[in-house]
């Protein structure tokens, strides 16, 4: 959520820098309408343009192994997606559909790039963001960390707790991690109760041979027998 | 009647010095004038648990068995230092002076002045109970120990070399008629079915289990700075001990 908030507040940001009169960088963003259904980009595209919606909704989905589509996120007016296109040229990695009637704001990479020569608050708004995306996914690094301990420390309950509560995140990557942690301690857990099986059904053997064998070494010697003869004669005067 | 009490196990590490020191100190505990000796030359330890140094220890077992002194010269009266109730605890160590060590290995001992020490001890001690905590392996000394021994108590932990150096020990004693047997199985995991242990155990070796100990951190916490039935008597180890205590009771 945090994630939200922030990219809406940049968002306004953006929009703001893109209307002032004074700055050559007015009438560079331009609007996009898309009506129900209708497709914005699709996975394998080429990135080119970063978007901040104004009206509407867009739903971002993949498609599952299965073919069916699998809806990462839904975002809606004030959210900011495709930030990363700014800088690279990465083929998408999701679909984006609008679901309404929707309207976007849209900054290309290449109006990006000639803009932050004339704006360098362009360059800092845009650093800004990426940097809350870095922020962002450090702190979920640290707290992958905390889980992995916690299953080192063999705290099952807690992980899963900790990981339901980060399954619904917005991002389908930090959902990914945190279902695959929450697929690891399970197989963990059931590992260690198979193992625990295993173990509480020791079996206790002894090789008759080798008990034989050991025994006759210690017993033929002429100091046990000695020692058996003088234990039974202590013993007798004992029981006497 | 005095009884003469080895404890023994056929590796070492099982706890053997441990459970010596807390059912010697159970029985102080009761009432009872109790003698623990140290016959383990090669590796001393249970000293430590009764709160004893090498600055401590002036004679030792090793002068008896050199003719430096007498056995009960080298007794120490250790009941004021665990608290041990109204009976008495005395402990006979063993020399922990690294040069002395060294010349028992090197020139050995007469086996059978133990016994006489024991039979001294007994007498102008007045115990009501001798524990002899043994050298691990079945060694000339160990034999004799157990030889003479009223009751024999072997140590084990749930391993395969455990149980099968226990069933040589087991038909060793036999051979040397020692009255009473007792198992105690040491540092079972607690996910073990105990009952199921301790019924194979007694199937296969002919003898009782007088109780199976879980593995402890709390007892390996304490590092053998203390008696730990005495300091924590309401932990299950403690229990566990008192159930030896029992056993040992019930077949004198």
């Amino acid at each position: 959520m945090y994630y939200q908030i922030v990219m809406t507040d940049q968002a306004a940001l953006i929009q703001d820098l893109f209307s002032e009169e004074t700055t050559s960088l007015q009438g560079v963003m331009e609007t996009v309408r898309l009506t129900d259904g209708e497709l914005l980009f699709s996975r394998g595209d080429s990135g080119d343009a970063f978007y901040i919606i104004e009206t509407g909704h867009i739903r971002i989905f993949t498609l599952a192994e299965e073919g069916q589509e699998l809806t990462l996120n839904t975002l809606g007016p004030g959210e900011v997606f495709g930030e990363m296109a700014l800088v690279d040229d990465q083929p998408r990695s999701a679909s984006a559909v609008a679901v309404g009637f929707a309207t976007l704001r849209r900054l290309r990479r290449e109006d990006f790039l000639a803009g932050i020569r004339s704006s360098p608050a362009l360059a800092l708004v845009i650093i800004q963001l990426l940097n809350e995306r870095a922020r962002y996914l450090i702190d979920y690094i640290e707290r992958l960390g905390h889980w992995t301990k916690l299953v080192a420390e063999g705290q099952y309950d807690q992980v899963m707790g900790c990981v339901q509560a980060n399954a619904d995140v917005e991002d389908r990557v930090l959902a990914s991690v945190a279902d695959a942690m929450r697929r690891m301690v399970q197989a963990v857990q059931e590992r260690e109760e198979r193992l625990r099986e295993e173990v509480a059904q020791l079996r206790v053997q002894v090789d008759e041979t080798k008990r034989k064998r050991q025994v006759a070494e210690i017993t033929e010697t002429a100091y046990f027998q000695e020692l058996a003869q003088q234990a039974r004669c202590l013993r007798e005067q004992a029981g006497k | 009647m005095s009884r003469i009490i080895s404890i023994h196990s056929f590796r070492g590490g099982t706890g053997k010095s441990n459970i010596t020191a807390n059912v010697a100190a159970q029985f102080a505990f009761k009432g009872k004038r109790v003698g623990v000796i140290d016959t383990d030359i090669q590796s001393p330890g249970i000293h430590v648990l009764f709160g004893m140094d090498e600055e401590q220890i002036d004679k030792s077992l090793n002068d008896y068995l050199w003719g430096r002194c007498s056995i009960e010269e080298a007794a120490y009266d250790v009941s004021d230092r665990i608290g041990s109730g109204s009976g008495s605890i005395h402990l006979i160590p063993s020399s922990i002076r690294v040069g002395e060590i060294a010349r028992v290995l090197r020139e050995g001992y007469d086996v059978g002045l133990l016994n006489e020490g024991f039979r001294a001890l007994t007498h102008k001690l007045k115990l009501d109970y001798l524990f002899i905590d043994t050298h691990p392996g079945l060694n000339e000394e160990t034999l004799l120990s157990v030889a003479v021994s009223d009751s024999l108590i072997i140590i084990l932990r749930p391993d395969q070399q455990d149980f099968q150096g226990t069933a040589v020990t087991v038909d060793v004693a036999r051979k040397l008629d020692v009255p009473h047997l007792l198992l105690v199985v040491n540092m079972a995991l607690s996910s073990y079915d105990f009952d199921d242990l301790q019924q194979q155990i007694e199937t296969i070796y002919s003898a009782q289990v007088a109780t199976i100990l879980p593995l402890s951190e709390d007892v390996a916490r304490l590092q053998s700075a203390d008696i730990f039935s005495l300091r924590y008597p309401d932990h299950p180890f403690s229990q566990a001990i008192r159930e030896i205590v029992a056993h040992v009771e019930a077949s004198g």
